[in-house]
């Protein structure tokens, strides 16, 4: 027997029971398909919380592809995981449970500190982005996109994001990328206005159907962003810049958000700024530049 | 005695094998003494002690040594070639892989089959509510077949059952069907939208097969064991069973199958239906209908009304084939009366089903305003003093414990109830015998063969007294059972059974029979017989 | 709010088999159980058991002993004196193997043994007066596990008798054992002859002082690199050890060289040490034992500590329940006999060596020694399937300890108790059989099992112990 303890689990996670097969086995990660149709993903503990991730406290060397095969029956019952087959067993009953819920944050970047952050934020991500990291097909609808949701044109915004879906290369497509990023901006800076809200979450619908154009992993994580949950490199990002953090602090929060994931992170952090500056009245300082 | 000696020069041996092969060799015959050691200078000093070698056998460590010691030196030769042979054998090429365990417990089990959802209990009562517990605790729903379990030991696994959202089904629950899965002693049934909660197995039985019969379906049928509704225990698996049917899509019409509960628990248990938003049929066995009356809730008096209660509920039918209810003495004569002799007066009952007797003896009491005599009565004043014999009017269990000690239950095993068949039908006063077959999974594979010698035999005894005996029954079951129904309704039917579609009904007609059985001499003079 | 109705129904059949083939029939999923009544049928054992599977205190109990029991790190740090080292040795006190017993019930190896040690110690001059003073009372007898050490057979430790010194560097802890006196008339076979004595004087004199210094001049030595080499070798540490004694000459014998002691001590050391294929037995057990000892005394754990046997009975402890000893009769071994001896002579089970097994060596290893399996006429695929079986006992895996048969998996280690008695699967133990007589020495070697009995009672206790409140728990 290999029993290994959770650490934490997303809010998405239902701790006591649920069904799965193992969909893709890496050597860190392990994307569980359950009976619902979601997708779970077991963390080895260096990775950062998601909403619909387990981060399990696996010893130096571990491998997940070692214990379990893609196609596997992985199952929860009374908060111990198991794989059909292998020794492993997971236990979540101690896993503290981690919410990563960006809609009370309020991001408001008239005020100056959080303006400021945000540009410390936009000027770390330029610093360090590569060239051809985002896709032009991505960023070139983004203004659209950002236009379309001030306009709270729920039409205008599915045709503008259209596009963005399923494109790119990588485990997460860098437009899924963008658009999950951009998704968690807007929830981080709705704040308490109703229009907004509603308009966010009558969005969600169309969000969660187009995302049956993109592959699970994306699918996922589309649609906790759709209700405002991200993992936990880029939540801390958005507290930093809502706070109004000290600009060493930001840069670092960045850093480590554009480090997350494959390719994902940049992506991420780029659709996160824009998202945030799509309501703020000086939006046109803020807003998108050709990269 | 004669010793006799090998050497193998320059043959290695491990200690291990070495001492394999002295066991071995000292197992033939004629070889009182054997010896495989390599020729050390340690080795052949423990041989010489025991008078094997020579004390000044020179060592030879390299060296391999066998010696036999017997007193048939034939033999002795022939234990020497069978050492050389197993020296020299090539070892058998063997795949290394060591065959998989079969799981020995249920977290075992879990980590062959992570995704198990139950747990169906059948050991020993002493062990099972350890075994039940053990599951909960695991995360798995536990369908308790097992009896002799304790009330102590079933309130706790329930309070412990549903504060994990599990549901424990039992002790004592011989019958489920979940998801279409039939567990335990059980029929294959249409699946549909016709729910059931039942504290009796053979009760839930009948339901489900009458809703099959009547052409709709179950959803789920859950047990709770025949104590879940007393008031220490509270029916807390019936109203979780409730909920659960109250919030399954797929369900839309409820039944629910015990005897009479407690009052508080009948109470409670009628109010969460009563609440639950859809029809809800009741059936508590026998009690009367002002216990049941609630807006919403649906009172039926039999299984069969139960049935065919939900069927109308579900298909739409408003007010519907309201069941028969009470019986009445003399209400409906059956013209199978007249082939009675005068002396036979009564019905005997032999069930395997003890709902289906339970069920007989409050109808016929109602029917023949007589005592129904049983070991298993509704009045306690009915007992049959010695359940080996019966009195009057009597409907035994054959499935209770007096019966089934140190020996299968009735529906496997149909010994007990064909003997008694015989006896009965060696009383004269014995005018209709009634029966339940009971199909399905766990049932006897063949029940209509096991019973047709013993009707046949019955038969004979009443025909050389100038009596025929009545034999009306029911069987429960579906065609898509392993036994199929038409198979064996066909079979007894040739066997001369008068079948009714359900117990109730088959209780009908036997009350019908004798209670308007008159002597046939004087039925012919009242001029002729009525086809009523 | 039961959730079943969604999912499809896969049904664990425990009982009679002939449901599951039904819900097989019928189109349904169903696994059925091999089922035998828990804890050998001891139904208040069942009853505790059914209260500690899965239950949350005793999974994190035993995830921080298996934890400590992986991080400890086993260190020769050199020899020293019984009754200077062992914690609470008393002056007039003799330790034996296995669980407490008292004079009048040891077997008789063990008798001999501590006859053969009161002379040594010199409290009394012949074999008569030695075990008058035995029966009298003045001598306190003590279990070597209960004074943080291990013994092989009789296992019997006096105050002047050497002694390996282990420590785990990462607890603290330390483990002793006695030095192996090697095979033919030994002390730990109950023999108490004049050549027993005048060898343990010489170990006493020479042998530990020059061991001492050697070991000085190693610095020390970390002992699992050494058994985890050994394993890949064909020792599995407990009734094979001649790769891990070999080893150890390797390792001792440059620091001789280098010690500065006598010529002719270390030669006599060396070639007694070499002579000895069983040598590094001792120091595997205090290795072992250290390792235990780590992940001792865990409040709620119901991690399988010690097993030992004085031939008489056998015994176990579990890290929950402290230094209580869970005992059962000592069950005979299966296996095979030297010419010329047979079941009828044997002894029952004996020694502290089960701690190797205790672990996740010894029998636990099997697979890296399969030639043992031949004992009870078995074959290599037995071995491993022997080994494999642990793994659905133990609380997992020692990667320290790996076998190449089994693709370097490491070895099943950390017994837990509630499995045992969940599966009915007892620890398999490879051990060698004594004579049952005093002083005749090893008859033979085969395999036995820890009793089930002593599982039952353990966790009975253990239960009790964590107080465990059904009331409050079934009502949250």
């Amino acid at each position: 027997m290999l029993r290994l303890e959770a650490l934490s689990i997303g809010s998405a996670v239902p701790r006591p029971a649920f069904d799965g097969i193992a969909q893709s086995v890496f050597r860190r990660a392990c994307n569980i398909r359950t009976g619902d149709g979601e997708l779970l993903a077991l963390l080895t503990n260096d990775l950062a919380d998601s909403p619909h991730g387990i981060r399990v406290a696996a010893p130096a060397g571990f491998d997940f592809q070692t214990h379990i095969g893609a196609g596997r029956t992985v199952s929860c019952r009374a908060g111990i995981t198991r794989v059909a087959g292998s020794e492993l067993s997971i236990d979540l009953s101690s896993a503290r449970r981690w919410r990563g819920d960006v809609s009370r944050f309020s991001v408001d970047l008239t005020r100056p500190q959080s303006a400021r952050a945000w540009v410390v934020a936009r000027n770390e991500l330029d610093k360090r982005l590569l060239p051809n990291a985002l896709p032009v097909q991505v960023t070139r609808v983004v203004p659209r996109l950002m236009e379309a949701v001030r306009e709270q044109c729920l039409h205008q915004t599915v045709r503008a994001f259209a596009p963005m879906i399923g494109c790119g290369e990588g485990l997460t497509p860098a437009g899924d990328d963008v658009l999950v990023g951009y998704l968690v901006g807007l929830w981080s800076a709705v704040g308490r206005d109703r229009q907004r809200l509603m308009f966010l979450a009558a969005l969600s619908g169309p969000i969660e159907t187009a995302t049956q154009l993109t592959n699970d992993i994306s699918c996922a994580y589309l649609k906790q962003a759709a209700h405002g949950f991200a993992g936990s490199h880029i939540v801390a990002l958005a507290r930093q810049i809502a706070v109004g953090a000290a600009a060493a602090r930001v840069r670092s929060a960045t850093g480590s958000a554009m480090a997350a994931g494959a390719s994902s992170g940049p992506a991420g952090v780029y659709g996160l700024l824009m998202g945030m500056a799509t309501w703020a009245p000086q939006a046109g300082r803020l807003k998108a530049e050709t990269i | 005695m004669t010793t006799l000696s090998r050497v193998f020069p320059n043959f290695y041996r491990d200690s291990v094998s070495l001492m394999q092969l002295s066991a071995k060799l000292g197992a033939l015959a004629g070889v009182e003494q054997a010896a495989a050691v390599m020729a050390t200078k340690a080795n052949l000093a423990l041989l010489a002690e025991t008078g094997l070698v020579r004390e000044d056998t020179a060592p030879s460590p390299n060296n391999l040594l066998v010696v036999v010691r017997g007193a048939d030196e034939t033999q002795l030769e022939a234990a020497l070639a069978e050492a050389k042979a197993a020296l020299e054998a090539r070892p058998s090429a063997s795949t290394g892989e060591a065959l998989p365990e079969k799981a020995r417990s249920i977290e075992m089990a879990l980590g062959e089959m992570p995704d198990a959802n139950l747990a169906l209990v059948s050991t020993p009562g002493e062990y099972a509510a350890d075994e039940a517990r053990k599951a909960l605790n695991l995360g798995l729903h536990v369908m308790l077949f097992s009896d002799n379990v304790s009330l102590e030991e079933e309130i706790s696994l329930k309070h412990r059952a549903r504060g994990r959202d599990l549901l424990v089904m039992g002790p004592d629950c011989g019958t489920a069907i979940i998801n279409g899965i039939p567990l335990g002693f059980a029929n294959v049934v249409r699946r549909g939208d016709i729910g059931c909660v039942a504290a009796s197995g053979t009760g839930l039985q009948q339901v489900t097969c009458l809703v099959d019969r009547y052409g709709a379906g179950i959803s789920q049928a859950i047990g709770t064991g025949g104590r879940d509704l007393k008031a220490e225990v509270g029916g807390m698996t019936m109203l979780q069973g409730i909920a659960a049917l109250t919030h399954d899509p797929a369900t839309r019409v409820i039944v629910l199958i015990s005897k009479p509960p407690a009052p508080t628990v009948a109470d409670r248990v009628l109010g969460i239906a009563a609440r639950s938003g859809k029809p809800v049929v009741v059936n508590f066995l026998g009690a009367a209908p002002e216990m049941v009356k609630r807006e919403g809730v649906h009172a039926a008096r039999t299984l069969e009304d139960a049935a065919r209660l939900a069927v109308d509920l579900a298909t739409g039918k408003a007010g519907g084939s309201r069941g028969r209810g009470n019986l009445r003495a003399g209400s409906a004569r059956s013209p199978d009366a007249a082939r009675l002799a005068p002396s036979q007066k009564y019905i005997r009952g032999l069930y395997s089903g003890g709902t289906f007797c339970y069920e007989a003896s409050f109808l016929l009491t109602e029917a023949l305003g007589t005592t129904v005599y049983s070991n298993t009565p509704v009045d306690k004043r009915a007992a049959l003093p010695d359940v080996w014999t019966s009195r009057e009017h009597t409907v035994v269990d054959l499935g209770d414990d007096l019966f089934t000690r140190g020996r299968p239950h009735p529906m496997i095993d149909h010994r007990l109830r064909n003997e008694r068949i015989l006896a009965e039908a060696a009383d004269p006063g014995v005018a209709v015998l009634l029966l339940d077959v009971v199909l399905g999974y766990g049932a006897h594979p063949d029940p209509a063969a096991e019973m047709e010698p013993a009707i046949r035999s019955a038969r004979d005894i009443a025909t050389k007294h100038g009596r025929e005996i009545l034999f009306v029954g029911s069987v429960c079951g579906t065609a898509a059972d392993p036994q199929d129904l038409s198979r064996q309704e066909a079979a007894l039917r040739d066997a001369g059974v008068l079948l009714a579609n359900s117990n109730a009904e088959a209780v009908r007609l036997a009350a019908a029979i004798v209670g308007g059985s008159r002597p046939a001499a004087q039925h012919r003079a009242e001029g002729g017989s009525r086809n009523g | 709010m039961v959730d079943v109705f969604r999912q499809e129904l896969r049904v664990i059949n425990v009982g009679v088999s002939g449901f599951a083939e039904a819900i097989r029939h019928a189109g349904g999923h169903a696994l059925d159980l091999e089922w035998a009544p828990p804890a050998g049928g001891d139904l208040g054992a069942s009853h505790a058991l059914a209260r500690l599977i899965n239950r949350a205190s005793v999974e994190e109990a035993n995830r921080k002993a298996f934890a400590a029991y992986l991080a400890s790190h086993p260190v020769l740090d050199g020899i020293g004196t019984a009754g200077t080292e062992l914690p609470g040795m008393g002056e007039r006190m003799i330790l034996h193997a296995g669980p407490p017993v008292a004079w009048e019930q040891m077997c008789g190896p063990m008798q001999g043994a501590i006859t053969g040690a009161i002379l040594y110690e010199g409290w009394a001059q012949d074999r008569a007066s030695a075990m008058r003073l035995a029966a009298s009372g003045e001598i306190t007898f003590a279990p070597c596990h209960d004074h943080n050490a291990v013994g092989p057979m009789a296992g019997v430790i006096s105050p002047s008798m050497p002694v390996w010194i282990v420590t785990n560097r990462e607890g603290g802890n330390r483990a002793y054992s006695n030095l192996n006196e090697g095979l033919g008339k030994v002390l730990r076979f109950g023999a108490d002859s004049a050549e027993v004595i005048d060898r343990l004087k010489w170990m006493q004199r020479v042998l530990a002082p020059t061991l001492a210094a050697v070991v000085a001049r190693l610095g020390s030595l970390e002992l699992k690199p050494l058994i985890a080499q050994a394993l890949h070798m064909g020792d599995e540490v407990h009734n094979r050890n001649v790769a891990a004694s070999s080893l150890l000459l390797k390792k001792l014998v440059p620091a001789a060289l280098s010690s500065g002691r006598p010529q002719a001590d270390l030669a006599d050391v060396l070639a007694f040490i070499a002579a000895n294929d069983h040598f590094f037995l001792n120091l595997s057990m205090a290795a072992c034992k250290s390792m235990m000892d780590a992940a001792a005394n865990i409040a709620g754990s119901s991690m399988v500590t010690a097993m030992c046997r004085n031939g008489v009975e056998f015994g176990i402890r579990l890290s929950g329940t402290g230094g209580a000893w869970f005992t059962a009769p000592a069950p005979q071994v299966e296996g095979l006999f030297f010419s010329g001896y047979g079941p009828q002579d044997a002894a029952r089970d004996l020694g502290d060596s089960a701690i190797t097994e205790t672990a996740g060596v010894g029998g636990f290893a099997m697979a890296a020694a399969p030639a043992i399996v031949q004992f009870i006429g078995g074959s290599p695929r037995d071995a491993l399937a022997h080994t494999l079986r642990m793994a659905h006992i133990t609380l997992g895996r020692n990667n320290t300890f790996t076998l190449p048969s089994l693709d370097f998996a490491g070895t099943p280690a950390c017994i837990d108790a509630r499995k045992v008695a969940d599966t009915g699967i007892a620890p398999i133990i490879n051990t060698g059989i004594a004579h049952k007589k005093a002083g005749i020495g090893q008859v033979g070697a085969g395999i036995t099992h820890a009793p089930m009995e002593c599982f039952a009672k353990a966790l009975t206790a253990l239960s009790s112990k964590l107080g465990v409140d059904e009331q409050k728990e079934d009502r949250p």
